[in-house]
C-alpha cells in the first residue's frame, strides 16, 4: 500500500503525525543506507537519520513541490551528516579538520575494485575510514559533488579537498586489496 | 549554505545492493515521533494560549454551575470530581433493566448505558424540578418493570464505584438535555465518539495512552485534557493523536481529568463532548 509522495506531502505540510510515519516507513531504508555510508558506526548512523527526519518533518515546507521528494531527502541527510561530522571534531577530536596541505604526488588511482568485494564489507571499509576522508570521498566520488560545493560543505580549500580525495581512494584501495589478498 | 546535489548521478560503482534493504532500528522512528511531538506541542501551545485560557475559565464556570445544581445524594457518591452529570453517569451499568424495556431509547443511537444515562440525568433534573423531564419519566412508569422515579436517585449512590472498562458513549449524554422536549429520532450515521474511562501509562502496551475513539470521518478535530487543577495538559487537533500522561516533561499524578471534544462531522454537524476519565497508576 504505497501512498503518493504527493499525498503524502500534503499531510506532512499539514503536522499530521500518520502521514509522517508513512513517509518514514517508504523512504527510511533507503536513507539508512545514506546514513551508513556517511556515519562510522551503526549507532552514528541511527542519530543521523533520526536528525535527518526530524529536520525534514521542520523543513518540509521548504520543500519545492517540482522537484523530487527523495532527492531531497538525501540532502537533508547529507546536511545532518555533515553536522554530525563538525560535532565529532568539535567534541571527539576525531579526525583533524581537512588541513590545508601540499599534496606530494598524485597517486594515481586508477581503477577502484569495489566489485571485489560485496556491498556490506564496502560499507563497513567506508566506516573505518578516517572521518576527513569519509566525507570528502562520499561527497566527491559518490554524490558527485564538485571540489568547490565539497570545499564549502566542509569549510576548507578546493586544493584540500582534491588531494584528501585522492588519499581517501588510495586508502580504500588499499583496504579492499588486502582484504581481497586474505581471502 | 545551499545546496541541492547539482549532481545527482547515481553512482554505480558500487556492488549492488542487497535486497531486501535493511531497515532502521524502530528506536530510531521513535526518537523522531518524540521529537516531533515536543516541536507540535510548543508550535500550538504558542498559538492557543489565550484560547485555553478562555476554556478554563468556561470549565471552571460549567463546574461551578453544575455543583449547584446537584441533588443531595450520600456523600459517597461525590468521590471522583466535583459532583456534576458525568460523575453519576458512571453509575449507569446499574441501570441498564430499565433501559432495555423503555420506549426512550429511540431518542439514544440505542445504546443501552447511555439510555439509562439518559433517565439517570433527567430524574436527577426533575428532582430539581425541571418541568421539561415529565415526558420522560412518563414513559418509564409504562415499562413492565416495577421501578418508579424517585429510586432511582437512590439507586445512583449504590453501584458508586465507576467501572473501569464500560466505555461511556458521550454522544447520547451530550444530546439530552436538547432531546428532553420531544423525542425525535437521531440520524442514524452521525458520527460517534467514544472515550475510555481509564488509561495506564506505565509502558506495558496496554492503554498507554489516552485517545477518544471516532466511527466516523470528521473535518474538524480538537481534544483538549485539563487536570484537576484546570491546566490544560493536552491539547490536538489530529484524531489519531493520543496523550500519555505528561505534561511539560512531567508524568501526572493519578487521578480524574477532563476531557473536552469538538468535531465537525462530514455532514457538517457541530458536536461537543465532555466528560472524564482516571489516570491510573501503580
Amino acid at each position: 500500500m504505497a501512498m503518493s509522495d504527493e499525498y503524502l506531502l500534503e499531510g506532512c505540510l499539514k503536522h499530521d503525525n500518520s502521514c509522517r510515519e508513512a513517509l518514514y516507513r517508504k523512504y527510511s531504508k533507503d536513507l539508512y543506507q545514506y546514513a551508513l555510508r556517511y556515519a562510522s558506526n551503526s549507532e552514528e548512523a541511527d542519530d543521523v537519520l533520526q536528525e535527518a527526519f526530524l529536520l525534514i518533518f521542520e523543513r518540509i515546507g521548504q520543500f519545492r513541490k517540482e522537484g523530487d521528494l527523495l532527492n531531497w531527502m538525501r540532502t537533508v541527510v547529507i546536511r545532518a551528516a555533515l553536522t554530525q561530522y563538525r560535532r565529532n571534531i568539535r567534541q571527539w577530536r576525531r579526525e583533524l579538520p581537512l588541513s590545508e596541505e601540499n599534496p606530494e604526488v598524485w597517486e594515481e588511482v586508477a581503477e577502484m575494485p569495489y566489485n571485489q568485494v560485496d556491498y556490506q564489507t564496502l560499507l563497513h571499509l567506508i566506516q573505518e575510514l578516517p572521518d576527513g576522508y569519509r566525507m570528502i570521498f562520499n561527497l566527491c566520488e559518490v554524490e558527485g559533488y564538485s571540489y568547490q560545493e565539497a570545499a564549502e560543505m566542509l569549510q576548507c580549500s578546493q586544493a584540500t579537498c582534491r588531494s584528501q580525495l585522492m588519499r581517501a581512494k588510495s586508502k580504500l584501495r588499499k583496504k579492499i586489496k588486502e582484504l581481497y589478498d586474505e581471502v | 549554505m545551499r545546496y541541492n546535489g547539482t549532481n545527482n548521478r547515481q553512482f554505480s560503482g558500487f556492488p549492488p545492493v542487497p535486497e531486501p534493504l535493511p531497515a532502521p532500528p524502530e528506536a530510531v522512528w521513535e526518537g523522531i515521533r518524540r521529537g516531533m511531538k515536543r516541536k507540535d506541542f510548543w508550535r500550538v501551545k504558542g498559538k492557543v494560549l489565550a484560547t485555553a485560557l478562555l476554556c478554563a475559565s468556561a470549565t471552571a464556570l460549567f463546574f461551578a454551575v453544575n455543583s449547584g445544581r446537584e441533588t443531595p445524594q450520600p456523600a459517597g457518591t461525590a468521590a471522583l470530581a466535583p459532583s456534576t452529570t458525568p460523575d453519576t453517569l458512571q453509575n449507569v451499568p446499574t441501570l441498564t433493566e430499565i433501559s432495555e424495556a423503555t420506549t426512550v431509547s429511540q431518542q439514544s443511537a440505542a445504546t443501552h448505558p447511555a439510555t439509562a444515562a439518559a433517565l439517570s440525568e433527567t430524574a436527577q433534573t426533575k428532582v430539581t424540578g425541571e418541568t421539561t423531564v415529565i415526558q420522560v419519566t412518563e414513559t418509564v412508569s409504562e415499562t413492565p418493570m416495577p421501578l418508579k422515579e424517585t429510586p432511582i436517585p437512590s439507586a445512583v449512590p449504590a453501584d458508586k464505584n465507576p467501572e473501569r472498562n464500560v466505555k461511556t458513549t458521550a454522544t447520547e449524554r451530550e444530546q439530552k438535555p436538547s432531546d428532553n422536549q420531544t423525542p425525535s429520532p437521531e440520524p442514524s450515521e452521525s458520527v460517534l465518539a467514544s472515550f475510555p474511562s481509564a488509561f495506564t501509562p506505565n509502558g506495558d502496551g496496554l492503554n498507554d495512552t489516552y485517545r477518544p475513539v471516532l466511527s466516523g470521518e470528521v473535518t474538524q478535530y480538537l481534544l483538549r485534557i485539563y487536570n484537576r487543577k484546570n491546566q490544560l495538559v493536552f491539547q490536538t487537533t489530529h484524531p489519531e493523536e493520543s496523550w500519555d500522561g505528561n505534561y511539560r516533561g512531567t508524568v501526572q499524578p493519578h487521578g480524574a481529568y477532563l476531557f473536552i471534544l469538538q468535531y465537525t462531522t462530514e455532514k457538517g454537524e457541530k458536536k461537543t463532548e465532555k466528560g472524564e476519565f482516571l489516570l491510573l497508576r501503580d
